[in-house]
């Protein structure tokens, strides 16, 4: 008996075309202003108030902010091989790269749940000084979007069990995956501006 | 253009990640690491961009305004860290 292996890596080459609709393209880009103008507040802020921004770092735990990385760094890899399975028409694949994908998302939040504790143990706090209520302000907006884009995989999840997405039709996991890298991007920004630099 | 296959991108991420992580736990970083790191960002953001979003050969008015927001940011950041006074200056109503 011959069993076929199917290949885990997607040749993008062969699909020539932007994923997802413009809709989500224009979402995507509407939540990267908002995130770059936070990003420049915080420049500003921190222009303002060299002392505050040096020492916060030091206080935060840095092994929290590099854990969450890792795992959103994992997540959008998920995603990317539930979108090539899709292409392949494996639908079964698929949804268990998507399971994977929000077992991580679970595990950031997880992980954000146990740090702002830490963070109260520690007498950190939203009004303690200006570099804090920026780090709650950046990473509590975060989390909010992490938590829709549970949400949004939830679905990608129940319609992939339907039988709703083929290897030519699959827009609305595109849309998903799209917004899901797209939380990805901007904790990629978040984490070296708050935990490396201050 | 940063073409590597999903899985090479994934320990690419976690490789930059964990550079930047060393310098977090072991020094405050000066100019140099800051730099270091900036770039670490701008390559972190295009490694997901080409490879995990798949926008390598997506349309080139999605592409770059994507990749184009990462090499600005990343610039602002590397000269606001450097050069912070200039930058109180010029925001000091």
């Amino acid at each position: 008996m011959t069993i076929a292996v199917q290949p885990e890596i997607y040749d993008y080459s062969i699909d020539d075309r932007t994923p997802g609709s413009i809709a989500v393209w224009i979402l995507i880009y509407a939540e990267l202003t908002e995130f770059a103008l936070f990003f420049l507040v915080y420049l500003i802020t921190r222009a303002h108030n060299p002392e505050v921004f040096s020492a916060g770092p030091t206080q935060l735990n840095t092994a929290a902010g590099i854990a969450n990385t890792l795992v959103l760094i994992t997540s959008s890899f998920c995603m990317a091989r539930a979108m090539a399975a899709i292409r392949r028409n494996n639908p079964q694949r698929c949804m268990h790269w998507l399971w994977l994908t929000l077992a991580c998302a679970a595990t950031y939040c997880g992980i954000k749940g146990w740090e702002y504790l830490w963070n109260g143990a520690h007498d950190i706090y939203t009004r303690k000084n200006l570099y804090f209520t920026l780090y709650y302000y950046l990473t509590f907006n975060h989390l909010l979007h992490v938590l829709m884009g549970m949400v949004i995989i939830s679905w990608m999840l129940f319609r992939t069990r339907l039988g709703s997405y083929s290897a030519t039709d699959h827009e609305g996991l595109e849309n998903g995956a799209c917004y899901w890298h797209m939380i990805d991007l901007v904790w990629i920004i978040i984490f070296p501006l708050i935990y490396v630099l201050g | 253009m940063l073409t590597l296959s999903d899985k090479h991108s994934w320990y690419a991420l976690l490789a930059l990640t964990l550079s930047s992580a060393l310098i977090a736990e072991t020094t405050r970083p000066e100019w140099g690491l800051m730099l270091f790191v900036c770039v670490t960002v701008a390559l972190k953001g295009l490694l997901v961009i080409d490879n995990l979003m798949g926008l390598r050969h997506a349309h080139v008015g999605v592409r770059r305004p994507m990749r184009l927001y990462f090499a600005v940011l990343t610039l602002l950041i590397a000269l606001a860290m450097l050069f912070p006074e200039p930058l109180a200056r010029l925001t000091t109503l």
